[in-house]
């Protein structure tokens, strides 16, 4: 009985215009951002430095001059960057909060306080130079470039990383929690460019841990995640209206089977049929990454990408579409589009600004690059709580549109923000 | 004041809803009798200018259908399923049409009220919508099509979904209104126009089979109408032979009235012919090939 | 024109005040989703781009829901003012509302103290909204199906992460790289998609 339920929900999503659209999006998404991968590695040889782009550096002295200059920078023009709730924000410090930051910067460079007052007035001249001139230009100017004002600032002698990071711990504070000076993100590493060296270690790393294919099926994961995470609920939401549309609510309701089975039934297919493009897509790209890898002489993992996807897009799918029918059965409206679509921007936002790991529990995470193969690794185990999470809590949504669809069942009603007229 | 039709025709994709219809409608009630999926409310639509024709000439009072703007503003619509934005109520429903009927806002003053009485609906005048019950809608509908005080109504299955005392409420409500202008009432409960219309019209699969008074109706099916007290085991039987219109069983017994053009095979009595008997009759003769 | 106003003000009470709503909503979340404060020219064309633009999504979107349901758009098509002129002044509403949004954010931002020219970042958000909204609407029209009407923009805007290769002269995010040269591109393509969706409307009712 449920089996032919599902068939027949199934089929219902095959028949809706909206399903169709959803491929032909996806398709579309694919297309402009992986359509031109040529899912191939090359060894790199020695020699092209510069050339690599850029990889994360764990080495303590880089650490601790790359943030200095920055704090030092952040410093001279009283703007820090923070991140609060996951989101960027800019952090401007009060007299107090500044003298005390004065006070932080003194030791680890070295320098008096005057001297660092010079430095901050040196970097407003500087920009507001560059403002005038960009003025005169005109506007074209005036929306290029920022100013590259370089401040020459040093680790005083004697600063232990220890100490730096204590220090750091203390910034963060003062900037008010959540900024890029807290020292859990400062020991995460700063971005350096690639080397040979690293570049090879690199490459080693892929073909030897991931099996060549894994980086890639991260990639896939990293782009197509951000589509499975909003894209799902425009079927979803056509789905119920259909029903509501239908005006054929008072005869469903009044039949025999159970609503957890009614609504069970339609979320899996909704769910298997979401996610099923998806999957070709893995394996379209999969196949073609088998086939780069095999040219190279390298035998890859030939079930990497379904394996990525199914633990990585597929809980967002299956929260997504979750949502999507609690809303939409709450509020019989295209609301659940505009519930999800913001909580698709703002998770879009939360990761801007960190593209590569750092997972926590964004609903998108994201890890933009390929290889960083031992960072990845690292963060692995933070991926699968974060994944594990949305898993569960779309069983929670599940159980909160069964309830919905029952209490309406039972004559209930509920009557908020509808987009739609009624009857 | 007539609405005119000249060779009709009306095609959806390779369908034909329509085939070469010629009509012409003058003042009063006409009724239009059909069976679902007949043409009939692709013919209003047409009328309406809610549908292009594919051929064929539709005026109304010397006025071609092409001229939506003009033909609109002479024409009153209620739709099969009369619904409008839910969380209106009656009367911001009345004003917000009434505007797009190009009533200036004194004439809107002026005639809501007193159509929301004429129709019983001056206490619900606040109440929404979503709030109404069917026929409460229904009322409503009506009113708003008699807003701008046009010369043409037209109704799609008006009393459908309605109980019966309101159904005769309506239907009197109906000729009222039909005193000084052109409705056309479709429908395909016989009833409604046996009590409101002097002309007929039916429509079947697109062509119009009958068109006259409901006396020429009448007198189509007469003579041939038949009365009979039978078993109801025979029942069956009776019923593959004659086209029965009309069965009440009591106990063993069941007095039915069928149609048969010669006297029949059993003791039946010649009886008058209703609208019901004459038109099931037509299209008897319809599906036979005559 | 009363009729017009009355027409506008209809559709304000009975459809579109939750669109307004949540397009407040949008702007009232600015602060915590994007960054507001102290923005260099680029860093404001970001947050516009990104962010304030998407408000066209929102408020043109949505012009032909209230007619969604077949018997009312049949009804109100029996009466004698067209159709399309309703839609006209439902597309004249939305773009007020729109300007008014888009002004808003951009008040907001200078009182943040961003550093920008006002008047052509305004002219660029607007054109980037416009198209978004247009291109929603359009297909809102084409399919007759509002999810379709808001993934389709979305998704366009999604695409746009991935830089200009494929959008080219219809970049979204062009004024934080320096170039205005898109806008101008945007604004005619959002307002040849109002159009064309307004008339597929006319011809299929």
């Amino acid at each position: 009985m449920f089996g032919t339920l599902f068939l027949k929900e199934c089929k219902q999503t095959v028949k809706s215009l909206a399903y169709w659209a959803y491929i032909v999006c996806l398709i579309l998404f694919f297309a402009s951002q992986l359509g031109e991968e040529s899912w191939s590695l090359v060894e790199p040889q020695p020699g092209q430095e510069g050339q690599y782009g850029y990889t994360y550096s764990t080495d303590e002295t880089l650490i601790m001059t790359k943030t200095l200059r920055r704090l030092t920078e952040d410093y001279a023009q009283n703007s820090y960057a923070a991140y609060p709730l996951g989101f960027y924000k800019r952090v401007s410090l009060g007299e107090e909060k500044k003298e005390k930051m004065g006070d932080i910067l003194a030791e680890l460079t070295g320098k008096s306080r005057e001297e660092l007052e010079q430095l901050g007035y040196d970097y407003i001249n500087e920009e507001s130079a560059f403002y005038e001139e960009a003025q005169k230009a005109g506007l074209e100017m005036e929306i290029g470039a920022p100013p590259q004002i370089d401040l020459e600032t040093d680790l005083a002698e004697g600063v232990s990383f220890e100490r730096f990071l204590e220090l750091m711990e203390e910034t963060d504070d003062l900037i008010g929690g959540g900024s890029m000076y807290a020292a859990a993100r400062v020991k995460h590493g700063v971005q350096v460019p690639q080397t040979d060296e690293g570049a090879l270690k690199e490459y080693h790393d892929i073909v030897e841990k991931d099996r060549y294919s894994g980086a890639f099926a991260r990639l896939f994961c990293d782009y197509m995640g951000l589509m499975a995470a909003i894209l799902p609920v425009f079927p979803v939401v056509a789905r119920t209206l259909k029903d509501k549309r239908s005006k054929g609510l008072p005869a469903l309701y009044s039949k025999k089977m159970s609503s957890t089975s009614i609504l069970l039934a339609r979320y899996l297919a909704l769910l298997v049929m979401t996610v099923a493009p998806l999957m070709i897509l893995a394996v379209f790209s999969q196949i073609q990454c088998s086939m780069a890898a095999k040219s190279a002489g390298i035998s890859a993992d030939s079930f990497v990408f379904l394996k990525y996807v199914g633990g990585w897009i597929f809980p967002a799918t299956a929260f997504t579409v979750a949502v999507g029918l609690f809303v939409s059965e709450l509020t019989g409206s295209v609301t659940a589009i505009l519930v999800q679509g913001i909580f698709w921007f703002a998770s879009v936002f939360q990761s801007i600004d960190t593209l590569v790991g750092n997972f926590g529990f964004k609903f998108i995470p994201r890890f933009n690059a390929l290889g960083n193969t031992e960072l990845f690794e690292k963060e692995l185990p933070g991926l699968i709580a974060n994944r594990l999470f949305y898993g569960i809590l779309s069983l929670g949504f599940v159980a909160a549109a069964v309830f919905i669809y029952d209490w309406k069942r039972k004559g209930g009603e509920i009557r908020i923000g509808r987009l739609f007229k009624n009857r | 004041m007539e609405i005119k039709i000249e060779h009709l025709d009306k095609f959806y994709g390779k369908k034909q809803a329509i085939k070469d219809l010629n009509l012409t409608i003058g003042e009063g009630m006409y009724g239009l009798l059909g069976t679902n999926g007949a043409g009939k409310t692709t013919l209003m639509k047409v009328i309406t200018t809610l549908t292009k024709k594919s051929g064929g000439e539709v005026s109304i009072c010397g006025v071609p259908v092409e001229q939506a703007k003009e033909i609109r503003s002479m024409v009153g619509y209620l739709p099969q399923d009369f619904s409008m934005y839910g969380s209106m109520s009656a009367c911001e429903a009345m004003d917000y049409l009434g505007v797009l009927s190009g009533l200036t806002k004194a004439q809107r003053k002026e005639r809501i009220m007193p159509l929301l009485s004429r129709v019983n609906l001056k206490e619900e005048a606040k109440t929404k919508i979503r709030a109404m019950s069917g026929g409460m809608r229904r009322r409503l509908g009506i009113a708003q099509a008699l807003l701008h005080d046009p010369k043409v109504l037209i109704v799609d299955e008006p009393t459908a979904g309605l109980d019966p005392e309101e159904r005769v409420r309506f239907r009197n409500f109906l000729c009222e209104v039909a005193r000084d202008r052109i409705v056309i009432l479709s429908t395909h409960i016989v009833g409604d126009v046996e009590a409101a219309c002097e002309h007929i019209g039916v429509l079947d699969k697109g062509e119009l089979i009958f068109n006259g008074t409901v006396e020429e109706l009448l007198s189509l099916a007469d003579g041939q109408v038949y009365r009979a007290e039978i078993s109801r085991l025979e029942l069956p039987k009776v019923q593959e032979m004659y086209q029965v219109t009309s069965i009440l069983t009591t106990g063993g017994t069941a007095s039915i009235r069928f149609i048969s053009e010669e006297p029949p095979a059993f003791s039946a009595e010649k009886c008058s012919a209703g609208v019901e008997d004459a038109y099931l009759y037509l299209m008897h003769m319809e599906r036979r090939g005559f | 024109m009363e009729d017009y106003l009355k027409i506008g003000k209809s559709h304000l009470k009975h459809h579109f005040k939750y669109h307004l709503l949540a397009a407040v909503l949008l702007f009232c979340l600015m602060p915590f989703l994007v960054s507001t404060e102290n923005l260099s020219p680029r860093e404001t064309a970001r947050t516009l781009e990104t962010y304030a633009a998407l408000m066209g999504i929102v408020l043109l979107v949505p012009v032909f829901m209230a007619d969604q349901d077949k018997d009312i758009r049949d009804l109100v098509r029996s009466k004698q003012m067209s159709l399309t002129k309703i839609h006209g002044i439902r597309i004249l509403e939305g773009v007020v509302f729109l300007v008014m949004a888009e002004m808003a954010c951009i008040m907001f931002l200078k009182g943040c103290e961003c550093r920008f020219p006002v008047w052509s970042y305004f002219f660029g958000t607007m054109a980037g909204a416009l198209f978004l909204g247009g291109m929603g609407m359009f297909f809102y029209s084409l399919t007759d199906n509002p999810a379709v009407g808001y993934m389709v923009p979305m998704v366009y805007y999604a695409i746009n992460f991935g830089g200009s290769r494929y959008v080219k002269s219809f970049y979204l995010f062009s004024m934080s790289e320096g170039n205005f040269g898109p806008k101008y591109w945007l604004a005619a393509g959002g307002t040849l998609f109002l159009l064309l969706g307004t008339l597929w409307r006319y011809l299929r009712p």
